[in-house]
């Protein structure tokens, strides 16, 4: 570094100020946060797709914790829970029996490691027979400009193969097999009738409404009386018109009159002026009462 | 005047020397500024030159304290007590009657308020200019929010935006940087103040503004407090880097009974 013979010609007071400094910047950057990650926290939800599998208590707790987990009681089939924002880190997920003490063994339990910005699904899917839990990596990214982005989820048995597709026009998935998702399918927005045909049960159309932007999820459910049902969930929405690049909310008027270093040891730098002052005041009088 | 918690620890280092140099001479202030500027230039170094900064591995501590799963859409009295959360599934009308729904809230966001940086102020309407970027607040005095996008407590992420300073002192905005995971931010919107709480923040240059993961789509409502950091360029009037601080609402958990069956 050049700067430091520099540093050396400088009174002894003022180089220690500059340690200071480097040091507080150093300490403000390790405050600054990540960066690339963003927000550090990833989403987890819950769902219960196995229609022949009574109400469960769900259990979701961080791995690493010896705190107790959250739970979530008697959660029934075709349940799906809101996305909860989360530290990341990994996760355990465990189903009981509705009403079964926390001390009881779990039926199922499922690890998830939680990533920053990702966003899982963990369902009890199949059967009861042969039920699972599964960790489904949900895609939260934009669809491409002014479209919205749709995928399946295929928790039927009464019709273990469907087709979905809009109603006259194209189709969002093939012969989804019951227990499985499909990938996220770029579709238009606006008022739309969706078909699903499979076999085993007659063919039902859903009359949905979707936003441009948004990403969505179609469960497709046994109906109580018989029949499918489905229902619409929204995965995420983002912006519409999105700003280009960032935003210029500043006139340096902290900025010091070096001119240009970061905010944060501008604060530091402000801190230090305060301390150079008292000491110059405490100075001062100390010759003063000399 | 606060100043944040990195600071504590170099001052006492100059302090003690002072003590022991025990020069009577007054501090150079011409030999201050230089040295001001040096740092900053050294700073900026560890910095890497303003662009992103390395993320910590570790969670924020705040969010971990918290029953694991007690993350801010989660978090209730319960996790003071470090009492496990339980949400039951609302059993047909029950639930949902024993708690009344709050109406969605509509309308256009009034306030903000940021008691730990103690922030409280109006909300300005915020549009594009013509290259499309975002026009920053009027007054350096007030944040604003991007009403072309996504409104406080809608799904998705609603952008707040304030200046770090004017051209004479510190601006709304001002102590952003010091708000960390845990804390609250709240947004007025019709009669109701909408309940957020920080996650992280990250630095970027404007060069290299991360809009899909600013502006791109989230689970739930979500805020972005977005001022400006890092070096500010006179030439050009404007500071190089943005800092945006990001917030997920706190909501309580409640699942709806499916009508499948």
């Amino acid at each position: 570094m050049t700067e430091i013979p520099q540093l050396i010609r400088i009174p002894r007071q003022v180089g220690a100020v500059a340690a200071a400094l480097v040091l507080g910047a150093g300490l403000t950057t390790v405050a600054a946060g990540p960066a690339g990650a963003a927000a550090p926290v990833g989403y987890v939800r819950l769902a219960h797709l196995s229609p022949d599998t009574p109400a469960v208590d769900v259990y979701l707790g961080a791995e690493s914790e010896s705190a107790e987990p959250q739970v979530f009681k008697a959660v029934g089939y075709g349940v799906l829970s809101p996305y909860l924002p989360l530290p990341v880190g990994p996760y355990a997920v465990a189903m009981r029996r509705a009403g079964a003490p926390a001390s009881d063994p779990p039926v199922l339990t499922e690890s998830v490691s939680v990533t920053a910005g990702r966003a899982y699904t963990v369902a009890g899917v199949g059967r009861y027979a042969e039920l699972g839990l599964k960790v489904l990596e949900d895609d939260l990214s934009a669809p491409a400009d002014g479209r919205a982005k749709v995928r399946v989820v295929q928790a039927s048995v009464r019709a273990p193969v469907i087709d979905v597709s809009v109603a006259d026009g194209p189709r969002i998935a093939d012969a989804v097999q019951f227990a499985t998702t499909t990938p996220y399918q770029q579709v238009e927005p606006g008022r739309a009738t969706l078909r699903l045909a499979g076999t085993g049960a007659e063919p039902t159309t859903t009359a949905v409404s979707l936003r441009d932007g948004t990403v969505y999820s179609l469960l497709v459910l046994d109906a109580k009386r018989g029949g499918l049902t489905t229902e619409l969930r929204v995965d995420a929405r983002g912006g519409v018109v999105v700003p280009a690049g960032g935003v210029d909310t500043g006139a340096g008027g902290t900025a010091g009159a070096g001119g240009s270093y970061p905010t944060g040891s501008a604060l530091v730098a402000f801190g230090v002026f305060l301390l150079a002052a008292t000491g110059r005041y405490a100075l001062r009088r100390r010759t003063r009462s000399s | 005047m606060t100043v944040g918690s990195g600071i504590h620890r170099p001052a006492s280092a100059p302090g003690g020397d002072r003590r022991r140099s025990g020069a009577v001479r007054r501090p150079d202030v011409g030999g201050l500024l230089l040295c001001l500027a040096l740092g900053a230039g050294l700073a900026v170094t560890l910095a890497g030159d303003g662009g992103p900064v390395p993320a910590p591995a570790a969670p924020p501590t705040r969010l971990a304290a918290c029953p694991p799963a007690c993350a801010p859409a989660a978090c209730g009295p319960a996790c003071e007590t470090g009492a496990a959360t339980e949400t039951r599934a609302a059993a047909a009308a029950g639930d949902t009657a024993a708690r009344p729904a709050e109406p969605a809230p509509s309308g256009p966001p009034t306030r903000v308020r940021i008691p730990r940086i103690r922030v409280d102020s109006t909300l300005a309407g915020l549009r594009l200019d013509r290259t499309g970027r975002l026009t920053p607040p009027a007054a350096f005095t007030e944040a604003g929010w991007y009403a072309d996008g996504v409104v406080p407590g809608d799904v998705g992420p609603a952008v707040l935006a304030g200046h770090v300073d004017s051209k004479t002192g510190p601006a709304v905005f001002h102590r952003l940087a010091d708000l960390e995971p845990g804390d609250l931010v709240e947004v007025r919107r019709g009669h109701r103040w909408l309940r957020f709480r920080v996650t992280g923040s990250s630095r970027h240059a404007k060069a290299e503004f991360p809009t899909t993961v600013v502006y791109g789509p989230t689970p739930g409502p979500e805020l972005r407090l977005i001022t400006c950091t890092g070096r500010f360029d006179r030439p050009t009037g404007h500071y190089r880097d943005n800092l945006v601080v990001y917030a997920v609402a706190e909501l309580p958990v409640v699942l709806t009974d499916s009508a499948a069956g």
